[in-house]
């Protein structure tokens, strides 16, 4: 078990694009940190530099209190699972498996008892025989598990690795993923751009865009309590409603365009953007802000309905019944537990 | 349909393999028959000796002239077809090793100005290799390397690294890095992954390169006979050089070791046939 810490982590390429711009965090022992952003956001160059397969431009990274900043990826004690799976195309699976035992040089006993033992936790016993190019995705992906934690390293690094899984195979692995990882309380460091497979795995999400943290913390605190507009936006699906508006009095908000007026607890600005989940905007017969149904998609156990209101574009999450809503004359309204409130100019979260 | 795509197939084949064949029935030829009016090239087992006659008696004596000194000449072909096969041997290696070495560097590597540098490297092949062959030819001179093998492996070695660079660079760009990084974090140097990884990913590639360097070094012609005159002859200089010589050209035996001098040649390629078919493709396969 090793904690690892990112200090002023910088990234700047020879073309001048700086994709890591001093980030700071430090991950606990045991803990699983799901980097999360969109793509170019900094967070797979973030991982490589813990893996030591980019170097940093400024700052430091320690693993297990050692300083690694500069030091060669087979000196840090990690293991690393590739987006693409990268297995040796010319060994089978089990040599694929034993392949990191026999770069540190273990004994071939002991290397074949190992390759036996992680095999069969990942059940791939009937499979060690086969080529990678054989298997399908899935058991490509878990050959790729199974080599990164035959070794028992520090931390495990994992970049995107579901990514090129269907649906279902994807939420098995999560589980299974997130199965192993409390089993061991191996740290596991984890980039992905999806964020059902973050709020799934995470010990805590690490929301990232362009080279920068915007939030470290709890998933539910994440979706609950964002830092700002954009881990409002980013997070959930769909995404945070977001209405503009001004102050009116200690504790009115009126929405740009909206002859309505909402009970506010906002203090010392006068524009400030009103930040409501899908989840928390009801139909209902007294709802304040009337609107039109653009939109109705099906989102299985629930229904996202696009309502254009003068208060602009809204989407309101209701239950699978509520069918055949298309074009239908509809009153909103907003519950007052689920209303986050933003700074016009930043984005940022007022307390 | 079928029918028409079959004949062009067999004319095309007959085409292009009518020169080998001609090449073969006149090894198999006497003197006399090579430079008879008549085209002689049905082989039969009766002597006639009508002028007129289209057949030849077939003979294996051209083979065998092989191991004989020629005049006109100072060894026998066996010792000039040594010499094409060390020069070409041994450039054909060295220019696929140091292009795969370069190659990889420019692959993964931030070498500074990396797109001049390969443009320098492609620009070598822009002038044609002969109108330097002065030059060459007083350097080698200083240098004593003229009518030697070294001086023609170093020659064709330098000529085909270009085309050796550019074709590995191709072929290694097109191996995912997650390959080589994944073995470097699981404890391989960065030599060892380039050894155990990259070169076993890039043999394709480097065979459809080796064919191309070893035709070309192989076939060379014009610095062979410039440099090598005197020394160190390889097989095109060695039949040009028999032309004017006092007995005349030997026919049989020139279709004879040219028969022998292309089967090398075949008979490699059939050899990394597998990987051409794949390599020839290069950059169109998806991974």
């Amino acid at each position: 078990m090793s904690h690892v810490d990112l200090c002023g982590l910088s990234k700047r390429y020879p073309d001048g694009n700086l994709a890591v711009d001093g980030i700071d965090l430090s991950i606990a022992a045991g803990e699983f940190v799901v980097l999360l952003g969109p793509s170019g956001c900094g967070k797979t160059t973030t991982l490589r530099m813990i893996a030591g397969l980019e170097l940093p431009t400024g700052g430091s990274i320690s693993i297990a209190g050692r300083e690694v900043t500069a030091l060669g990826p087979r000196e840090r004690d990690v293991g690393f699972v590739f987006q693409f799976y990268a297995l040796y195309p010319h060994f089978t699976v089990a040599q694929n498996i034993a392949f990191p035992l026999e770069c540190v040089g273990t004994a071939a006993s002991e290397r074949d008892a190992r390759v036996q033992h992680v095999a069969q936790r990942l059940g791939l016993l009937p499979l060690l025989r086969h080529r990678p190019r054989q298997l399908s995705g899935g058991d490509q992906q878990r050959v790729a598990l199974a080599r990164a934690m035959v070794r028992k390293p520090a931390v495990y690094l994992m970049d995107e690795p579901l990514g090129t899984l269907d649906g279902a195979r994807r939420l098995e692995m999560c589980e299974f993923l997130r199965e192993q990882q409390l089993a061991h309380g191996i740290t596991t460091v984890y980039v992905t751009h999806d964020q059902e497979e973050a709020m799934r795995l995470a010990d805590r999400v690490v929301v990232m865009a362009a080279g920068k943290i915007l939030q470290a913390a709890a998933p539910l605190e994440v979706y609950d309590q964002p830092a700002n507009r954009f881990v409002a936006h980013f997070v959930g699906s769909p995404g945070m409603n977001f209405i503009p508006g001004v102050m009116v009095g200690v504790d009115r908000f009126r929405p740009a365009g909206g002859a309505i007026e909402i009970f506010a607890q906002v203090r010392d600005v006068r524009e400030c953007v009103l930040g409501i989940r899908p989840e928390f905007v009801r139909l209902s017969a007294s709802g304040a802000l009337p609107g039109r149904v653009v939109a109705d998609e099906d989102l299985g156990a629930s229904r996202a309905l696009h309502v254009d209101t003068a208060c602009g574009r809204v989407i309101a999450r209701v239950g699978s019944g509520e069918s055949g809503l298309r074009g239908a004359s509809v009153r909103l309204d907003f519950d007052a537990r689920g209303m986050r409130w933003f700074s016009a100019s930043d984005g940022a979260r007022l307390p | 349909m079928k029918f028409l795509r079959w004949s062009v197939l067999i004319v095309y084949t007959l085409l292009a393999t009518l020169p080998l064949l001609w090449m073969a029935v006149t090894s198999i030829k006497g003197r006399e028959d090579t430079i008879s009016q008549h085209a002689r090239f049905i082989p039969t087992a009766d002597a006639s000796t009508d002028a007129q006659r289209h057949t030849f008696v077939p003979t294996t004596a051209s083979f065998a002239a092989l191991a004989e000194v020629h005049s006109g000449a100072r060894h026998n072909f066996w010792s000039y077809l040594t010499n094409s096969v060390v020069i070409g041997a041994l450039s054909t290696v060295a220019s696929v090793l140091l292009g795969t070495l370069c190659a990889y560097g420019f692959s993964r590597f931030p070498v500074p100005g990396a797109k001049d540098w390969l443009f320098f490297v492609l620009s070598t092949r822009f002038m044609p290799p002969l109108a330097v062959v002065m030059p060459v030819l007083m350097m080698y001179r200083q240098l004593g390397l003229t009518g030697t093998q070294t001086g023609l492996v170093l020659l064709y070695t330098v000529f085909n690294l270009s085309l050796s660079i550019w074709l590995m660079k191709g072929f290694i760009d097109e191996i995912p890095r997650a390959y080589e990084e994944a073995a470097q974090i699981d404890g391989y140097s960065r030599w060892d992954a380039f050894i155990k990884i990259i070169v076993p990913k890039a043999r394709t590639g480097m065979a459809v390169t080796a064919v191309f360097c070893l035709i070309s070094a192989w076939n060379e012609y014009g610095f062979a006979m410039t440099l090598n005159s005197s020394g160190a002859i390889t097989v095109p200089a060695y039949f040009a050089g028999l032309q004017g010589n006092i007995d005349g050209m030997p026919w049989p035996q020139v279709a004879a070791g040219g028969l022998l001098f292309v089967a090398p040649i075949v008979a490699f390629t059939i050899l990394v046939r597998r990987h051409l078919l794949r390599g020839m493709t290069f950059g169109t396969i998806k991974q």
